[in-house]
């Protein structure tokens, strides 16, 4: 009989995600640019072309899935040798990218304000939005598509397994 | 941190860094970085370039003018044919070689026995020719029946004696006369002997017999003819022949009757009915056949004939062309006003002779008359009227300011059309050949003209004016898509161009957009909207030309 069940499924499911192959995120800014991202890999689209650099950013990211996979599993062995143990890797992983389109929205604003851009693109959590841009003699109308993929709100559905993993092993802490 | 997390972390970065010593990422780092300004750089692809709309000129000032100036001239102008030798005349010699025309020979008539009734006579025909001894008469001697000896027959024969008293005295004496009636062939002859226990008539008849003769026949003609046949009373060519120029050849002649043959011969009285050809061409004709066998014949040779040709202007035009079935123009000839001889190539006289004859010898002209070309076919012998030009060739020089080919398909109007397809090469000169089939039609007719300019067909309505300013409306404009995206042009608008129709264009792909333009001299003052889309972007674009 184990005696943190939600511990247990939180750490293992944690696990599976980080070691699952899958991007979480879909940006995409009216087909020009398109990023397919997860904690883990990262794929970047210009004007439909991969982008090189994505292969080097990858690698780092993987590295970091590498070093994910050792600890969670270091974790999960002291758990089972009967060590209290508190995991908060994957809710950080998976609520940050909740903050990402904030980033986003910042660096867009930057970079179009810095260049002479105008654009009537208000800030974007998720789904779609119109955005107009004019440059130059150019007048574009973009779709911006932020939307999570289906791993992501598993992910996201196992990260909150930390609340009763958390309160399971206050209690009996005391 | 433990020792398991710093155990992970070196693993993690020694992958990272294998990773960048493997792919050698220091090495590339430019590539990572240009990549991105390289795509981006592309979309200058897609920005339509290289407009260049041109137009060019038709001058069909001169067409105009000349129309106009054509209406004062007149004149007719006028084909002369000299008489020619339409016939030969020249001769067969026909050498008859000696042949026998009478037969000698003997019948020998002998005595066999007597008795009181009559005479059995023993005769041999020594002729090679059969005979009817019809009657042998003596004072006390009848023939009672025709006898018929075939040649070299030997037979004895009966006669009856009247009176055997007065028989015998004679024929003892050897006074006994006997007329032998002989017919060969149905001519009579008679001759008479002694009759004694040898005898002989010695006779000579007429070769009543037919066969055939060879006979030289010399051909003094300057062709080859071909002799079908030759057919007389008594005689006719067994096959054709062929005789070549101041040749001689053998032909063979059956003859049916030797000394009928002679006779007429000798008398020159031999008529023949004779069929000759010479060049396809069947004479059959009556003749004599005597030792000067004349005859005329068709000339089926060429030659040159000079005609004369009346120019009723006091100006010099050109003869560029004359021609009928049997006859050409040798090259072109400068007409001065009036009177020109000019040499015509004939190539048969007597098939022209007759075609003149039979008023069945067109003539067809080409006339140039300073620009105009005028094309006429009219009866030879006889005149043109030139006074008013209801149609004509008219050559227009077109210069192509295009860089590329300029195929003119066709012209055409009311009353005009492009002779031939001309392609005029870049910046050079061509010369469009109209011909007009109503001068008086030409101004201000509505023309079509169909041509093809960078590949592109192009179909223009126009006025003829005095200058016919033709410009190319429509330009295609390569576009090519870079990306991985599909590009969709929805439209090019100007002020006075747009595109005709929306156009997708794959990844990797170029097309050629049609631009219509609407007024060339005015669409590069303008700024012009490109309206198009990349993935899911829409972009509109305004550019100046």
């Amino acid at each position: 009989m184990i005696k943190y069940p939600f511990t247990l499924i939180y750490l293992i499911s944690s696990l599976i995600i980080i070691v699952l192959p899958f991007y979480w995120w879909t940006y995409n800014f009216g087909g020009l640019v398109v990023i397919e991202t997860s904690p883990f890999q990262m794929s970047i689209y210009f004007l439909g072309t991969f982008l090189k650099i994505s292969y080097v950013i990858s690698a780092a990211l993987e590295a970091f899935r590498i070093f994910l996979i050792i600890v969670i599993s270091r974790d999960i062995y002291l758990f089972l040798k009967g060590k209290i143990i508190r995991n908060r890797i994957l809710l950080m992983l998976t609520i940050s990218y909740l903050v990402y389109p904030i980033i986003i929205y910042i660096v867009i604003t930057y970079l179009m304000s810095s260049h002479g851009i105008y654009s009537n693109y208000s800030f974007l959590e998720i789904g779609k939005e119109l955005v107009s841009v004019k440059y130059e003699n150019a007048n574009l109308l973009l779709t911006f598509t932020f939307y999570p993929q289906i791993i992501y709100w598993i992910a996201l559905a196992i990260s909150f397994l930390f609340i009763p993993s958390y309160l399971e092993t206050r209690k009996l802490k005391k | 941190m433990d020792l398991v997390k710093l155990i992970g972390a070196i693993i993690a970065i020694a992958f990272f860094l294998a990773y960048i010593i493997i792919t050698d990422v220091p090495a590339n780092i430019n590539t990572y970085v240009n990549q991105p300004k390289q795509i981006a750089n592309q979309i200058n692809y897609i920005i339509p370039k290289n407009f260049s709309i041109s137009s060019f000129n038709i001058d069909l000032q001169n067409l105009t003018q000349l129309a106009n100036e054509y209406k004062q001239i007149s004149g007719k102008l006028s084909i002369e044919v000299p008489s020619f030798y339409h016939n030969l005349t020249g001769n067969f010699k026909i050498n008859i070689p000696k042949i026998p025309k009478r037969i000698t020979g003997k019948l020998f008539v002998n005595l066999s026995s007597i008795n009181i009734r009559g005479v059995y006579l023993n005769i041999y025909n020594d002729f090679n020719q059969s005979i009817i001894i019809e009657n042998i008469t003596g004072k006390y001697l009848i023939l009672s029946s025709e006898q018929y000896f075939t040649p070299m027959e030997e037979r004895m024969i009966f006669i009856n004696i009247t009176n055997f008293t007065g028989f015998y005295e004679l024929y003892s004496k050897g006074e006994e006369n006997v007329t032998v009636h002989i017919n060969v062939d149905g001519i009579n002859f008679s001759s008479y002997t002694i009759l004694s226990k040898s005898s002989n008539i010695s006779l000579s008849v007429p070769n009543y017999q037919g066969g055939t003769v060879s006979v030289n026949i010399t051909n003094t003609f300057p062709y080859c003819i071909i002799i079908d046949n030759i057919t007389g009373k008594y005689l006719y060519l067994e096959k054709n022949i062929t005789i070549g120029s101041n040749a001689t050849s053998t032909a063979v002649f059956y003859v049916s009757n030797f000394t009928g043959f002679y006779n007429l011969y000798n008398q020159s009285k031999e008529i023949v009915n004779i069929s000759v050809e010479v060049d396809g061409i069947k004479i059959s004709k009556e003749e004599l056949l005597g030792k000067n066998f004349n005859i005329s014949l068709p000339n089926t040779l060429g030659g040159i004939v000079n005609i004369k040709v009346y120019n009723p202007f006091n100006f010099t035009i050109m003869l560029y062309k004359a021609y009928g079935e049997y006859f050409q123009l040798e090259s072109a000839y400068a007409l001065k006003p009036g009177y020109s001889y000019l040499p015509f190539n004939v190539t048969n006289f007597y098939l022209l002779y007759n075609n003149i004859k039979d008023k069945a010898e067109n003539i067809t002209i080409l006339v140039g008359i300073e620009n105009i070309n005028i094309t006429k076919t009219f009866p030879l012998c006889s005149s043109i009227n030139l006074t008013y030009y209801e149609s004509g060739e008219v050559s227009i020089t077109v210069s192509n300011p295009l860089d590329t080919t300029l195929i003119i398909y066709n012209i055409t109007g009311k009353y005009l059309y492009l002779l031939n397809k001309t392609e005029i090469k870049p910046f050079s000169h061509g010369i469009l050949r109209i011909y007009v089939t109503n001068f008086t039609g030409i101004p201000n007719e509505k023309i079509t003209l169909l041509a093809n300019v960078y590949g592109e067909n192009i179909s223009e309505s126009l006025e003829v004016s005095n200058s016919l300013s033709i410009s190319i409306n429509q330009v295609d404009v390569p576009v090519h898509n870079p990306f991985n995206e599909t590009i969709i042009i929805y439209n090019i608008t100007g002020k006075y161009l747009y595109l005709t129709k929306i156009y997708t264009i794959p990844p990797g792909c170029t097309q050629l957009l049609e631009i219509k333009i609407i007024n060339e001299s005015e669409v590069f003052n303008e700024n012009i909207t490109i309206k198009a889309q990349i993935g899911q972007t829409n972009i509109t674009y305004v550019m100046g030309l």
